[in-house]
């Protein structure tokens, strides 16, 4: 017998009231955990999907990289930024996302310039790539055919254009596997963003170190008025809807964690009103108040500890159906991380110790003689 | 009357008396409740002393104040000579010294007879075997060897109490403070637990101080203390 068998057992006399105070926390766990993977998701999948092209620098337009980059003409820039040192290829990329069909989620489209860089990394699994920047075809991500039931030779109607599939593709992006690909002139035409890209991808040269990167930055910032060149990571932190998830995650863990310490709360004073006695013959048979504090606090803790793993394991089955809902498939890849889950083991352990402490001071400071007599 | 000094003979002359209450007092209520109204007694080394009184008489008060549960308004009670309000730590003074028995028990409901009577040795710096191995002796010295692993739900009023004793002697205390031990067990069960109590303490030659309204029982004890309104009327009649 030690201090958490004691409270073990302890939790075990009101099994329904523990229960409870379990399912709670785990609810509020599960928020956190089922949120935040998502919005970690969102980000890292964007993240994928630059890095998976190869692409050092993006370049749009000052204030929009804050949000969904608006479109602008590309050619002027692209011809500036072709020209600074250690500039690769410069490929304008054109992205919307639409409807398919009167009953299908909407989904990725991208148009991307033809013959650019951006197309390497695809891995063309069945049929072939569109022939010319004219070609009034697409080729599709491996999910994106499963999820529209589609295949070679098969024809979907774009904004009111009937475009045939050629292709089929695998990439290492989760977006990009979910995403209709076309050339970027294919898309400006269906978009009617005649010339329009939304951002223009910069890929540096092998030899091409952090400072050349840097000078290219400094430069645009310098000669393109109305311009940003930022790094791939940096456009994904600063989406309005990254962010926008990212505090919907923040402001639930602030809500889980207050809903979370006061339910533990609750539940141990009353615990501790009903025991008030047992606590006071626990105090007159020579406990310390230190040991009384540590009983009430490992049994708030174990409550808090049990309702974080079973929220996480919640958690993660919201997000993992999410994930696979017609609306999120091929759009968000939850992250899910052993520090991530540690971190919310964490914070549960921090509720049950928030919430138990101050039942605990009070239980700890019970003269025993007036303990002993209470009703 | 010096009650003190009345009760010092039945001291050797140079002894030091385990408990020294010396003009204690313990109000509530800013003074208009008034427990304990300036009790005087010695009691010596192995003693078994019965309080008794009528209900309200402070009685119990007095044993909450011997016990280090409650903390005079004014007054001093001493253990060996050595001031309570000197005392760093009272928990662990009790959990050294004293062995509690009450009247309804106050088992653990979650816990078994051999866990009950651990509880007062989990912070001690004995193995878990040797605790369990003392447990599991004392329980067989109240006649429980077969009920180690029983719950209180599922022991009689009796062997509750037994259980109670077990655990007050678990920490080997030197002084015992039963309050009303035989107050909720029939007549058969109350001589079986003053039995053991008596010779518990003969055993050990351990101090008993005990509450009773019961004459069977104060007539057992060496020495009767009466409490009327808070203060001990007679400084204790030897018997």
């Amino acid at each position: 017998m030690n201090l958490l068998t004691l409270a073990l057992g302890n939790l075990r006399r009101r099994p329904a009231r523990s229960a409870l105070t379990v399912s709670a926390i785990a609810l509020g766990i599960a928020a956190v955990v089922a949120l935040t993977t998502i919005a970690w998701g969102f980000e890292v999948s964007w993240q994928k999907a630059n890095d998976a092209r190869g692409t050092d620098l993006i370049v749009t337009r000052t204030g929009s990289e804050n949000a969904m980059p608006s479109p602008f003409v590309g050619a002027a820039v692209l011809n500036q930024l072709a020209h600074y040192p250690h500039v690769q290829d410069v490929a304008g990329l054109l992205s919307e996302m639409l409807t398919i069909g009167d009953h299908s989620p909407p989904i990725f489209v991208f148009g991307w310039a033809y013959g650019s860089y951006l197309w390497d990394h695809l891995k063309l699994l069945q049929g072939r790539w569109p022939a010319d920047r004219n070609e009034p075809v697409v080729v599709l991500g491996v999910l994106a055919a499963e999820m529209l039931h589609k295949g070679i030779g098969e024809r979907i109607e774009l904004e009111g254009q009937t475009l045939e599939i050629v292709g089929i593709f695998q990439s290492s992006a989760l977006v990009e596997n979910g995403a209709v690909l076309m050339t970027l002139d294919r898309a400006q035409s269906i978009t009617d963003k005649p010339n329009k890209v939304n951002v223009l991808n910069v890929k540096m040269d092998k030899q091409a170190s952090e400072a050349d990167v840097s000078y290219v930055k400094e430069q645009v910032r310098k000669t393109l008025t109305g311009y940003v060149a930022i790094t791939s990571g940096e456009l994904v932190s600063r989406n309005a809807v990254v962010r926008i998830a990212k505090a919907m995650s923040q402001v639930t863990i602030l809500i889980a964690s207050l809903v979370g310490a006061l339910v533990v709360f609750n539940t141990m004073l009353m615990s501790i009103n009903e025991r008030t006695r047992e606590i006071g013959v626990l105090q007159a048979l020579g406990w310390p108040r230190s040991r009384v504090m540590t009983m009430i606090i490992c049994e708030s803790t174990l409550l808090a500890l049990v309702g974080g793993l079973i929220g996480i394991a919640v958690g993660v089955l919201i997000a993992t159906g999410l994930e696979h809902t017609e609306l999120m498939r091929g759009k968000i890849d939850a992250i899910y991380s052993a520090p991530f889950f540690a971190a919310v083991l964490g914070l549960s352990v921090l509720l049950g110790i928030g919430g138990g402490l101050f039942p605990a001071r009070m239980a700890a400071r019970l003269s025993p003689a007036q303990a002993l007599r209470h009703e | 009357m010096n009650v003190a000094a009345t009760s010092a003979q039945h001291l050797p002359v140079d002894a030091t008396p385990i408990l020294d209450v010396r003009k204690v007092f313990l109000h509530f209520d800013e003074g208009r409740t008034r427990a304990v109204d300036g009790a005087d007694l010695r009691i010596a080394e192995g003693e078994f002393v019965a309080i008794d009184g009528p209900s309200g008489s402070g009685k119990s008060s007095l044993l909450n104040l011997i016990g280090a549960l409650d903390v005079p308004t004014s007054g001093e009670i001493c253990f060996r000579g050595q001031p309570y309000s000197d005392l760093a730590d009272m928990a662990l003074f009790r959990g050294r010294h004293i062995g509690f028995v009450f009247q309804t028990f106050h088992l653990i409901p979650t816990l078994s007879a051999i866990e009950n009577v651990m509880i007062p040795a989990l912070g001690c710096s004995w193995s878990a075997t040797e605790k369990r191995n003392k447990a599991a002796s004392l329980l067989s010295e109240m006649g429980l060897a077969e009920r180690l692993h029983s719950f209180p739900a599922t022991l009689s009023g009796g062997e509750r109490q037994r259980v109670a004793i077990a655990r007050a002697l678990i920490n080997d205390p030197d002084l015992i403070l039963a309050d009303e031990p035989t107050g909720s067990l029939d007549s058969v069960n109350a001589q079986q637990v003053l039995e053991l109590l008596i010779g518990s303490r003969e055993a050990r030659r351990i101090t008993l101080v005990m509450v009773t309204h019961d004459r069977s029982v104060s007539s057992r004890a060496d020495r009767v203390i009466h409490m009327r309104d808070g203060r001990n009327e007679l400084p204790g009649v030897a018997v």
